[in-house]
């Protein structure tokens, strides 16, 4: 047994990933003797990324999942970046169950490890404009976001500055401009699609794709990150430290400090509540690898596991004054879980342009910013959608008719030029799509088992025709040939945007936290990942994660200055 | 893979007067089927495997770049087969190499590895061309030309996605660096990869 000194920090960071990561930096950097807790394996930069520098042929199946693999990582094993490559950053799903209804998948993708998926993430870092945060008042949906988007600006500066952003600045009032490293290239396809597609319509455009990498650095800037070298193959962990991660960024600027303590194999089963004291008082943790339990105690808390075990978390934390969970007695915590819905698009053939390609591995695209529901409403369905797409030359096709030496030499020539595109729509948040704990079923270390329940309704049904209409008409208006479109049937958590199920809000009775991600009823417990988004958006939410991370601990220390928590 | 080397160089060793006309015939029983492969296969017969390396080698045959066989594509397909193919997928090769183990030919049927090199190629080719052609001849029925086409892509595959089959025909670049969005094609054209491939 530790001695309690050594479990009493000033603050607790519950996750070490997106939100956990600039939680710990912000704090340390403000003096805070901090405790950070992390449910996974310890995994270092650049150290513990085995396979980063991997060719095709040293992995046993060429990157192809196994049977054993399939069975250990049912639902990991559908995700685009997962592969022997990068499966051991991902849950193995026999390992961590999680239960859902027959008719309502739920795909849930997950990280156990420092840095949790801020490792394995997109990568696309999108401010969100007041088209989002004001959309209550023009739809009636949900509850009002008790923030605007002059609120957040100043710390989306302030993450930009720190992550680095690439992209190119537009102007759009849907789509923010920031404090941009220089963007990422449209090739010479893109070039020729953008002009098509602006001469069209005087609403849309095409752009670089809005990027955490450094596509230059600014000396001393980033902690001993370098410039991004065009490989695409950041999942595996970057030996450059080109794209933003806590493990090339945020950790090791917490780690600088001096003020850090993180305890890995930490699993938070509750977070303790000071009846006397009306605030909470600590966590208790069972180490995963021991199953043995102990407290630790702190002024602040930060809850930043992500949405589903913050969730989690919340709903074991009971007591007698929140028998339904801690800070719960308006009763949304664990309803209204969002995610976007995907798994529409579209692509064509670009004709012409055979003599031109470009050089390296570009690891993004381009984006067509939201062009629906903005000045002009759509009669049809509320909020909106982006598309991302990009354009390539046909590489390694397997299925070409010859043999001999007249097909080994057509194999290696670069084919035509291919353009596509995928839309992602907002979800609005449906009080019945929830995270529930079903206390007849455990979990290995005897925890309630989680069960998700989340269906995509009308509005998002809808909005998917829209959305598979407009990128045909996008793609023609790009005079491509073969055209063809895909609407497949959209499955919750398939985004890996799951958010919303202790929201933010401006009344205590619908919601659970208040502008500053601070639970209205417990004072020194914030929630700063996912968990507290009022809407959804349809932009990767990471950005907004970490601004409103980095500006909820900014108001905790004022709050612990003044002696309120 | 070294059978047939061996077969090729002793050959050439004999028409020098090198090598004696019994070691020739009993090299040449050897390629008929008694010798095992030099690796263990895990789910294919010795007679699959066989097969599936002269497919491979006619498919991909050695120019000034290796064969399908000499970067192992056959151990590769046998590996996968076991490990990673579903069962339907595992019997669409077996499918294939059973056909080729009865080829039509006039006056009845004969193992793809009983023909003659020129009648090998001939017959692949065949079947290549049906299995892409619009029309169809039913010389092979649509089942086994489907499953021709599945098991022709995992060669190729099995053969680009192997050290010699990227580094010696592709432009294998690791680390690319600076980004260039608009270049003039090389006058080869080759595809560019790296390890993210």
């Amino acid at each position: 047994m530790q001695k309690s000194v050594e479990r009493s920090f000033d603050a607790i960071v519950i996750g070490s990933g997106m939100t956990g990561g600039w939680a710990a930096k912000e704090l340390t950097e403000k003096g805070l003797k901090t405790l950070v807790l992390e449910r996974g394996r310890e995994v270092k930069h650049l150290q513990d990324y085995p396979t980063m520098n991997m060719a095709p042929w040293e992995f046993k199946y060429r990157k192809l999942d196994s049977h054993q693999v399939k069975e250990e990582y049912p639902i990991q094993s559908r995700k685009y970046n997962f592969s022997e490559a990068s499966k051991h950053f991902f849950v193995k799903d026999n390992e961590h169950p999680y239960h859902f209804p027959e008719d309502k998948p739920y795909w849930w993708f997950r990280g156990y490890q420092t840095g949790g998926r801020s490792l394995i993430w997109g990568r696309g870092a999108y401010r969100w404009s007041d088209y989002e945060f004001d959309v209550h008042r023009t739809d009636g949906h949900g509850v009002d976001w008790p923030i605007r988007y002059k609120d957040i600006k100043p710390w989306y500066d302030y993450v930009e500055r720190f992550i680095g952003v690439s992209g190119s600045k537009e102007g759009l009032e849907q789509f923010p401009d920031g404090e941009f490293l220089e963007p990422v290239k449209l090739n010479c396809v893109e070039v020729e699609i953008k002009k098509r597609i602006e001469t069209q319509y005087p609403d849309r455009t095409l752009i670089p794709n809005r990027i955490a990498h450094l596509t230059k650095v600014k000396p001393g800037q980033f902690k001993g990150r370098s410039q991004c070298q065009n490989r695409n193959m950041c999942h595996r962990g970057c030996p450059f430290g080109a794209y933003f991660s806590s493990n090339s960024s945020t950790l090791p600027a917490a780690q600088e400090t001096g003020n850090l303590t993180m305890v890995h194999h930490a699993i938070v089963e509750s977070i303790l509540y000071d009846e006397q004291k009306d605030r909470a008082s600590g966590v208790r943790v069972i180490d995963a690898e021991t199953q043995e339990v102990t407290e630790y105690y702190a002024r602040v808390i930060f809850l930043c596991a992500s949405t589903i075990p913050s969730t989690a978390i919340l709903l074991r934390s009971i007591s007698n004054r929140f028998p339904n969970g801690l800070g719960n007695t308006s009763g949304v915590l664990g309803h209204y879980l969002m995610d976007h819905h995907k798994a529409v698009g579209g692509s064509g053939m670009f004709e012409g342009m055979l003599d031109k390609t470009y050089y390296g591995y570009r690891p993004t695209g381009v984006a067509i910013p939201r062009f629906v529901n903005l000045k002009v409403k759509e009669s049809s369905f509320s909020r909106g959608y982006g598309i991302w797409g990009g354009a390539s030359r046909q590489g390694l096709h397997f299925d070409q008719e010859g043999i001999g030496e007249e097909l080994k030499s057509k194999m290696t020539k670069q084919g035509p030029w291919y353009f596509s595109l995928q839309a992602y729509g907002a979800c609005l948040p449906y009080y019945d799509n929830r995270i529930e704990l079903d206390y007849d079923k455990k979990d290995p270390w005897g925890l309630p088992m989680v069960k998700i329940s989340a269906e995509f309704k009308e509005n998002e049904f809808v909005m998917r025709r829209h959305m598979e209409e407009q990128v045909r008409e996008i793609l023609e208006v790009a005079g491509l040939s073969n055209i063809q479109t895909f609407a497949s049937e959209p499955i919750h958590g398939d985004s890996v945007h799951e958010m919303g199920t202790a929201r933010m809000g401006r009344d205590p009775e619908t919601s659970f936290l208040n502008g500053y991600n601070q639970s209205h009823e417990v004072p020194n417990l914030f929630v700063t990942d996912g968990t507290a988004m009022t809407s959804s958006g349809h932009m990767s939410p990471s950005l907004t994660y970490m601004a409103l991370t980095a500006r909820a601990c900014d108001y905790a220390l004022r709050q612990m200055k003044e002696g309120v928590i | 893979m070294k059978r047939r080397e061996a077969i090729k160089w002793t050959t050439f060793w004999a028409g020098a007067g090198l090598v004696s006309p019994a070691v020739i015939t009993a090299l040449q029983s050897c390629s008929r089927g008694e010798k095992k492969p030099d690796w263990n296969p895990l789910s294919l017969s010795d007679e699959e495997v066989k097969r599936l390396e002269i497919l491979g080698d006619i498919i991909i045959p050695k120019t000034d770049t290796p064969s399908a066989s000499q970067v192992r594509v056959a151990e590769f397909i046998d590996l996968i087969v076991a490990d990673v193919l579903s069962k339907s997928q595992g019997e669409s090769i077996s499918h294939v190499l059973t056909g080729l183990g009865k080829v039509k030919v006039t006056g009845g049927v004969k193992p793809l590895e009983d023909m003659e090199t020129a009648e090998q190629e001939d017959t692949v080719r065949k079947i290549d061309m049906e299995s892409y052609a619009d029309e169809k001849k039913d010389l092979w029925d649509e089942a086994f030309l489907k499953d021709y086409r599945y098991l022709k892509s995992l060669i190729l595959m099995a053969y680009y996605t192997s050290e010699d089959g990227v580094v010696k025909n592709l432009e294998y670049v690791v680390i690319p660096g600076d980004y260039q969005p608009c270049i003039d094609i090389s006058d080869n054209g080759k595809i560019m990869v790296g390890n993210h491939m």
